[in-house]
């Protein structure tokens, strides 16, 4: 396997751990939450393998300046790599790009259905979640016959269930949509990875195992003191995760935080992440940011191990997560409020 | 220049009336330093739990990535709901005050939870905590009209007594 992989994705697989390598280190870190201004903050970046990604513009320096420069540099690595790749990896790479559509797309429900425009729209998706399809869904009026479009011609139109009501989509809550689409693509994922077997197999459905678990999880808390029923909310439950069928029946039941905590202690590990939430009351350490750090663990691990396609994916994990770190650290600096610099996600790369 | 001291005569009620009113003068001028204080402490309070929820609000979008929330896409157009929280002015001892009174959620009425509006029914932690700031910030700010209120109350009545002091020094002097 080592061999065949080699004659087809060596050359990627190396190009992948080398950008690995030149990712923010701890000393990196500290450099950037010591700046006092955010044009400090873009000399910083400067300093590392990110470059002069602030090229010629004459803008002042700004948050979102600095979150899209640094986005362009991910959006770059990513399509060198997938227009090297040959199959199955660029059905891999595809799939790594699936989530950023289904953002989009409900980013588009959620404009119709507010009256907003669809150009306006269009300027506020994300590069990574782009197909071709999506600037002819302007010619859609109200966002049923946006799903028509999706369901005939795009990428995620598999990941549409069969029982969303689309003739009642305008009173569907985007989030739900969203929800039900996640949910397909994760079990879709699975079983692409499964199917590809070796050593991908055995990475990504560990990665995938724990996003399922995540979602689940997540979907169950955020969903306490809605109005969602029991049956919609175990619908959007992916089902691939080590949570058995069992545990997501009695989480779609439950209204308690303590008592979602209590099945997730019977599985080791995810118990952990709700201990010492409520010392923090203002709200910096929540279930989130647990589940972001043993992700960024995972996926740091991940490159531990040779000839597989996990690597990609937990590369671009990682980086989207060094992004929003970045992000934070700036933010904290615009808005001037540092003593929180320091709570931003480690990855242990070190 | 040696001025004149005149002891105080009790016997004399003008001089009883004059001292009493430079004694509620007295009052007046700590009470206004007294709102002075709780007023710049409620500001200081308000800017304290802007800034937190703006801190947490830059924590949602490190959780869910800066692009999935445009507020722009998600900010309710056209379907017209009811305000929960409403500021009104009521009588009161010393005058009119401001009062917040909140409206229980009643889909049916048209009184919808913003939060649940706007960013749909799976709302995260962060942005229930950045939603319990920005209610304490306007409770804040009601306390806040409340007090200045009482500032111009007690700045009005202070001019009003000065301007009585000085009318009866003016009549005494020309006597």
């Amino acid at each position: 396997m080592s061999m065949i992989f080699n004659t087809e994705y060596g050359y990627l697989e190396a190009l992948t751990r080398g950008f690995k390598n030149g990712m923010l280190k701890h000393s990196d870190y500290l450099n950037l939450t010591q700046c006092e201004s955010l044009e400090d903050v873009m000399i910083s970046i400067q300093g590392t393998d990110y470059g002069l990604i602030f090229g010629g513009e004459q803008s002042a320096p700004s948050v979102e300046r600095i979150e899209r420069c640094l986005r362009d540099r991910l959006l770059q690595q990513y399509y060198y790599i997938r227009s090297h790749s040959t199959e199955p990896l660029t059905t891999f790479m595809e799939f790594i790009r699936y989530p950023f559509m289904i953002d989009n797309v409900a980013l588009l429900v959620a404009g119709l259905n507010n009256h907003r425009s669809m150009k306006r729209l269009l300027r506020m998706c994300h590069p990574l979640g782009e197909f071709d399809q999506l600037g002819a869904i302007e010619v859609a009026s109200n966002s049923a016959e946006l799903f028509d479009a999706v369901l005939i011609d795009t990428p995620i139109a598999r990941f549409v269930p069969r029982d969303l009501p689309m003739e009642s989509l305008r009173y569907l809550d985007v989030e739900i949509v969203r929800a039900h689409l996640y949910r397909a693509y994760l079990e879709k994922f699975y079983a692409y990875c499964s199917q590809l077997g070796g050593n991908t197999a055995n990475v990504m459905t560990n990665l995938l195992s724990f996003e399922a678990d995540r979602r689940t999880i997540t979907i169950a808390v955020n969903a306490i003191g809605s109005d969602i029923s029991p049956k919609d909310r175990l619908k959007m439950f992916p089902t691939c995760g080590y949570l058995p069928k069992i545990a997501l029946a009695s989480m779609s039941n439950l209204n308690e935080t303590d008592k979602i905590r209590d099945v997730c202690n019977v599985f080791d590990g995810y118990g952990k992440m709700f201990d010492n939430l409520e010392r923090d009351s203002d709200g910096m350490i929540t279930l989130e940011d647990r589940f972001l750090m043993m992700e960024a663990k995972k996926n740091v691990q991940t490159f531990l191990q040779q000839y597989h396609f996990g690597i990609f994916y937990s590369f671009i994990k990682l980086k989207q997560l060094e992004v929003r770190n970045i992000v934070w650290i700036s933010e904290c600096i615009a808005q001037r409020q540092t003593d929180r610099i320091n709570a931003f996600i480690p990855i242990p790369l070190d | 220049m040696s001025q004149k001291v005149v002891p105080c005569d009790e016997s004399d009620p003008k001089r009883a009336k004059d001292e009493d009113v430079r004694c509620i003068l007295d009052g007046l001028l700590l009470q206004m330093i007294h709102l002075i204080e709780d007023l710049e402490l409620l500001h200081s309070q308000v800017n304290k739990e802007s800034c937190r929820a703006q801190l947490v609000l830059a924590r949602v979008r490190l959780h869910q990535g800066f692009h999935r929330i445009p507020a722009e896409a998600q900010l309710p157009r056209g379907r017209p709901y009811k305000a929960l929280t409403r500021v009104i002015e009521k009588d009161n001892y010393c005058g009119k005050v401001f009062k917040i009174i909140r409206l229980p959620v009643n889909a049916i009425l048209g009184y919808l939870l913003p939060v649940k509006n706007i960013f749909g029914c799976l709302v995260s932690d962060n942005l229930r905590i950045a939603n319990r700031h920005c209610d304490n910030c306007l409770d804040l700010v009601v306390e806040c009209a409340n007090v200045q209120r009482k500032l111009q109350l007690t700045i009005i009545s202070i001019e009003n007594l000065r301007n009585l002091l000085n009318q009866t020094t003016m009549s005494s002097d020309a006597k």
